[in-house]
């Protein structure tokens, strides 16, 4: 009866932790870094009317 | 003798007409040497008649003309930052922040054997002085709740860094792709017609998980919670004792 009642709470706090760690683990968090030059923050003006090399 | 000495003068008067009529002909190669040097000689009046050719030829001043746009003078950096993996029942973050680049450097510079060149500053007119710029920004996610869900908008300062935050929450199991948008709008201080430019859009996928597919995370916690202490209580070695001395002290 001892054993059956010990296995049975190994059972029980082994599923119950499991269900913890996976409830309160912290998420992983993915960060992407991306460059603007000051070229890109300039007013919208149609490329077409653009120079930008020599001819 | 009369005849003689007018046949003498015709005979001069031809000798003399005879140089004038071949004159063209015989002066011609003659001329012709300095005919040739001539051209080089008047060509300065050439240039006088061709300026017109030479603004489409001499490109440099479209060149700085399309230089000199109007743009913000700063090195700015955009950063994303997501979960690409969250709970069902759960909520997290989703950050975006347009801040200064410190290693920015507006100044093109190289580095040559040890020789460092150091480019030209360039007199670039600052977007700040003329416009009053608002970063607009939003993130389009079907089948994950998102607050906020409309477009948010923040004034760009000089120096400044711009952050837009995001709360995700997700009911079901899933993988679910959305792009976060950031645009810029230009309002001109004196009045005028606004402009809109698309700085970046970046699409992302966040996956929603349960607990092998069964539980979420709240009902996880509150199943948690219990068992452990159920657990805990099952597995203590006097629990026995401790069960028999309580049913004696109820008995009594």
């Amino acid at each position: 009866m001892k054993k059956i009642r010990i296995a049975l709470a190994i059972l029980l706090l082994l599923i119950s932790l499991s269900l913890l760690i996976w409830a309160f683990l912290p998420t992983l968090v993915e960060s992407r870094v991306l460059p603007i030059p000051p070229a890109d923050l300039q007013l919208p003006t149609p490329s077409a009317f653009i120079y930008y090399g020599e001819v | 003798m009369a005849r003689k000495l007018i046949l003498i003068f015709l005979g001069l008067g031809l000798l003399l007409l005879l140089p004038a009529c071949g004159a063209p002909a015989a002066e011609a190669p003659a001329e012709e040497a300095p005919a040739e040097e001539e051209p080089a000689a008047e060509e300065p009046p050439a240039p006088e008649v061709m300026p017109t050719a030479l603004p489409t030829q001499d490109l440099p001043i479209p060149t700085q003309a399309a230089t000199a746009i109007p743009n913000i003078p700063e090195q700015r950096r955009l950063t994303l930052e997501f979960p690409p993996k969250i709970r069902a029942g759960d909520s997290d973050l989703v950050r975006l922040t347009l801040e200064m680049d410190d290693l920015g450097n507006i100044t093109p510079t190289a580095e040559i054997d040890g020789n460092e060149i150091i480019g030209e500053m360039v007199e670039i007119p600052n977007l700040y002085e003329t416009h009053t710029i608002i970063a607009e920004s939003r993130l389009d996610m079907a089948g994950l709740e998102v607050i906020p869900s409309e477009t948010v908008s923040e004034p760009l300062l000089p120096g400044e860094s711009v952050t837009f935050y995001w709360s995700l929450s997700a009911e079901d199991v899933g993988e679910y792709r959305g792009t976060v948008w950031l645009y810029l709008r230009f309002m001109p201080k004196e009045g005028g017609e606004e402009s809109v430019k698309t700085l970046s859009a970046q699409i992302i996928e966040i996956r929603s998980t349960k607990f092998f597919g069964i539980v979420s995370s709240s009902p996880a916690k509150k199943i948690g919670a219990i068992g452990s202490l159920l657990g805990a209580i099952l597995g203590f070695p006097f629990v026995d004792d401790v069960f028999k001395f309580l049913w004696k002290r109820v008995k009594k």
